[in-house]
């Protein structure tokens, strides 16, 4: 009886407590809708609240992308690299440049290509045999004594790679098989992938590296 | 053909028996012993290859690029970082070369591959990544142009 009796004040204890909390806000919220007029603050200054953010100890900051200039910087170091700059320039007037290579996107793979190569692009791709191309998306160029990098991309009229279709072929056939022992489950299919053949007829450097022309793609019509 | 009853169009299902087996029989030529010429178990085995072959050609895939990736961390431990520092530094530089021709220029442009390592380091550095902290700043980089334009 004793112990029914304390569980009996608890319970009340509780209740009242919980009752009294939730009373003003929630529920009076819920079925008056006239109390929220009174809360609305008219005037006063317009506050936004904060999320709160958890920190614990072992949290990192999250990263900033944001750099400062080192102060070692110079302009002994700017000097330095008009120089680098201007040597190249030097090379590509004179044509000193060596056999050059490239990275180019193409059909959604990169390939590494010089000049009088041949690459296959496999799947299916809209030129047809004898098409000229010129490649515009060139990830990096480089020659004997330099490498020019894209971010991602060169500028197109800097650098154009010039190239034609020789052929379109299919691949072997490939044999694709499924089978589920047991399961009564069997599929056999045979595939042969379309494969173009291309030349890569040249790779060039037109005019100066640092060189930005005031109007670009006048070359081009849409 | 006029098949009479149900049980005989089952059973006509297919070319002929022989030719059937031939088509089996002509992919494991090459095997050795029973599986070459006793029908039942050559065909096991004509099934587990054709699937491994299945399963190899996206195997192949995985394993280039886990090649690529194991050739990029010799490379780049001869420039003293690692392979995640140079995809992160050259990833922050909009730098998008993949495995691949990372990999190609590692092998036949060092020169080349030497130039990315630096830039990768030093942006990473320029980053605040805890890894490359203790390597120098590589002295070949001109940093001006890696600092992000503010908007």
């Amino acid at each position: 009886m004793a112990a029914l009796g304390s569980f009996n004040r608890l319970f009340n204890f509780a209740t009242n407590t919980c009752v009294k909390r939730i009373l003003p806000t929630s529920t009076n919220k819920q079925y008056y809708l006239g109390l929220k007029l009174r809360q609305i603050e008219v005037a006063g200054y317009a506050t936004r609240k904060q999320p709160v953010r958890y920190k614990l100890p072992w949290f990192k900051p999250n990263p900033s992308y944001q750099e400062e200039i080192p102060e070692e910087y110079e302009e002994k170091k700017e000097k330095a690299a008009a120089d680098v700059i201007n040597k190249i320039n030097e090379q590509i007037a004179t044509n000193q440049v060596g056999r050059l290579f490239a990275v180019i996107y193409l059909c959604g793979t990169q390939f590494k290509i010089t000049e009088n190569d041949v690459i296959a692009i496999e799947g299916h791709w809209p030129p047809q045999p004898g098409d000229q191309l010129n490649l515009e998306k060139v990830l990096l160029v480089g020659g004997k004594d330099f490498t020019l990098i894209g971010r991602p991309i060169l500028n197109r009229e800097l650098v154009s790679v010039n190239a034609t279709v020789i052929q379109k072929t299919l691949s072997h056939t490939i044999t694709r098989f499924r089978m589920r022992p047991r399961k009564q489950f069997k599929r056999i299919n045979f595939i042969r992938i379309p494969r173009t053949m291309l030349r890569i007829n040249s790779i060039t450097i037109n005019g100066n590296v640092d060189k930005k022309k005031e109007v670009e793609g006048l070359d081009r019509i849409y | 053909m006029v098949f009479l009853t149900a049980q005989l169009f089952v059973r006509s299902r297919g070319p002929d028996e022989f030719w059937r087996k031939r088509q089996i029989f002509k992919l494991a030529a090459h095997y050795i012993g029973r599986k070459r010429n006793c029908y039942s178990i050559a065909i096991r085995n004509v099934h587990r290859a054709l699937l491994k072959a299945t399963r190899g050609r996206q195997l192949k895939k995985q394993d280039m690029r886990e090649l690529w990736e194991t050739r990029l961390n010799g490379a780049t431990h001869e420039h003293n970082i690692s392979l995640k520092i140079l995809l992160e530094g050259l990833n922050r530089c909009n730098i998008l070369l993949n495995r691949k021709s990372l990999a190609n220029l590692a092998i036949w442009e060092p020169r080349t591959f030497k130039c990315l390592s630096d830039i990768a380091c030093a942006k990473a550095k320029l980053g605040g990544i805890k890894r490359v902290a203790n390597n120098s700043m590589p002295e070949t980089v001109m940093i001006k142009g890696l600092v992000d334009e503010l908007d």
